[in-house]
């Protein structure tokens, strides 16, 4: 018995940390980037994905997946453990519905994952979930939402925020580009641009393709929520924008 | 050989020390300062919030949650520990008001929670909570009450208390600056709270949560104008009074 919970991966060291939550985080920071912007008309995910010459690109596999009419996610860090998570968030979105007849609150849908993701921190034996997210979704009670949530469990609700490689980069980058001259709510529009900016500083230029990325929002029109993932065509547009401003700036 | 025998869960070392629990208090070290005030008819909770970048929301980083009506908790320590901890607070305050149709008393639910604590150092397979709790409120009989618990489960009562990082320097200062006169009404309590936490943080970067319990009316979250502008007062009477020092000389 002793030897089942015999872990050592749910303990403090002995100035107060838990490093296997540290190192979780750390394989959560070491993986594909993450961006995610709010807008005063909508919310943005961009996201990098790996490029395979040999999968069938024929059956798409998304990156950020949606979880219940309002809300969709991405996550990144360990692929497998980031899809045992997704599914338990389209469980609890899904039971909260059947029970209360009405969509989950976002930070409510939040929350209750990251409870899953504290309890793998504290006992069981069990080493914690390798992921970390993003989420953007629509609630009536605070409009549109941008969430980010780490392995230890914890969670914060963001402007702009980025996850994943270069993310210290890519937050002084979302910082310069969004406050320093004070904020102002972006438009979903202007959110795009920013995010290809920002993906493309921490792709390395030359790799910023449109197979490479991938983007998504979400929009309200009249009593509906809209998920939207953008064309390859449409991205490609927005890389060329993109490019011709920088090659304005540089001359 | 400390080493060895802390890491396994919480069992004792053979000098007697339950180590992980030791380590969950150094966790509460390194947390963000909360400070607590008992006055004559009300309870001041004060944190000291972590620095926010300007891009996060504010709404979403809070270190002061409601358990109850009448009851207020504040923490120093893993911010997922705590949301785990009031979580169940809460749901034991709903399930007290169900059974006995009466709200808790603030020394049930803390008595509550510093159990579950002790359980969490004493069950298999499981890590102590890193955090250290504030709980103030107000009795039934109106009478305020303010309870500090620690990773242990040990809880103690209080006049003034703090926990987290500058725990020690602050309680110090509540040592000294406390008596029953400093805190016989609201605004009083609300400045020695303010006092306190202006001891151990900077002007510059502070960001503050106040939250007041007063019989009667549900907790109150301070709002930033407000704590500002009372921040203001609390250092020109510092001043004044550097200067009277001064003049004495």
């Amino acid at each position: 018995m002793a030897r089942f919970f015999d872990s050592r991966t749910t303990i403090f060291s002995p100035e107060g940390r838990l490093y296997q939550v540290e190192y979780a985080m750390e394989a959560a920071s070491q993986s594909g980037t993450c961006v995610g912007l709010l807008a005063k008309n909508g919310v943005l995910l961009a996201t990098e994905r790996s490029v395979d010459k040999l999968m069938d690109t024929s059956i798409p596999v998304p990156r950020i997946s949606w979880l219940n009419e309002n809300i969709a996610c991405c996550a990144t860090g360990n692929t497998a453990d980031g899809n045992v998570l997704v599914n338990q968030l389209r469980m609890i979105a899904q039971q909260y519905q059947f029970n209360f007849g009405e969509m989950i609150p976002c930070e409510q849908l939040v929350t209750n994952l990251c409870d899953i993701k504290q309890a793998y921190t504290q006992y069981g034996g069990k080493r914690p979930f390798g992921v970390s997210f993003l989420y953007m979704g629509w609630d009536c009670r605070f409009g549109f939402q941008l969430y980010q949530s780490d392995p230890s469990g914890n969670y914060s609700g963001w402007k702009a925020t980025c996850i994943g490689r270069k993310s210290g980069a890519a937050m002084e980058m979302l910082q310069k580009e969004l406050f320093s001259k004070g904020y102002v709510s972006p438009s979903v529009e202007e959110a795009k641009d920013v995010a290809i900016k920002v993906m493309g500083m921490t792709l390395g230029r030359d790799s910023l393709t449109p197979e490479k990325l991938e983007i998504a929002f979400v929009q309200r029109y009249g009593n509906t929520t809209v998920f939207h993932i953008l064309e390859k065509n449409e991205i490609h547009r927005l890389i060329e924008r993109n490019n011709n401003l920088k090659r304005r700036v540089g001359s | 050989m400390s080493s060895r025998y802390g890491r396994a869960l919480t069992i004792f070392s053979p000098d007697g020390h339950l180590l992980q629990v030791e380590y969950a208090q150094e966790a509460v070290r390194k947390g963000s300062t909360a400070v607590g005030v008992r006055g004559a008819n009300c309870v001041v909770l004060g944190v000291e919030k972590s620095s926010v970048s300007e891009m996060q929301e504010d709404r979403t980083v809070r270190k002061i949650s409601m358990l109850d009506r009448h009851v207020a908790l504040a923490f120093a320590g893993l911010t997922a520990d705590a949301r785990i901890l009031i979580n169940r607070g809460q749901v034991e305050c709903q399930s007290h008001r169900l059974n006995f149709e009466n709200q808790v008393t603030l020394e049930y639910i803390t008595r509550y929670l510093a159990q579950l604590k002790q359980k969490y150092t004493q069950c298999n397979g499981r890590r102590p909570f890193g955090i250290s709790c504030l709980i103030g409120g107000i009795d039934a009989d109106g009478s305020a009450r303010l309870f500090h618990t620690e990773p242990s489960g040990i809880f103690h009562e209080y006049k003034a208390t703090a926990t987290g990082r500058w725990a020690n320097t602050v309680r110090e200062f509540f040592e000294k600056a406390y008596s029953d006169h400093e805190v016989t009404t609201k605004c009083d309590a609300i400045k020695l709270a303010m006092r306190a936490l202006l001891e151990v943080t900077q002007m510059s970067q502070m960001r503050l949560e106040v939250a007041v319990l007063e019989n009667g009316k549900p907790m109150k979250m301070l709002d930033s104008v407000v704590i500002s502008e009372i921040v203001k007062i609390v250092q020109n009477e510092k001043e004044l009074q550097a200067k009277a020092h001064k003049m004495k000389r």
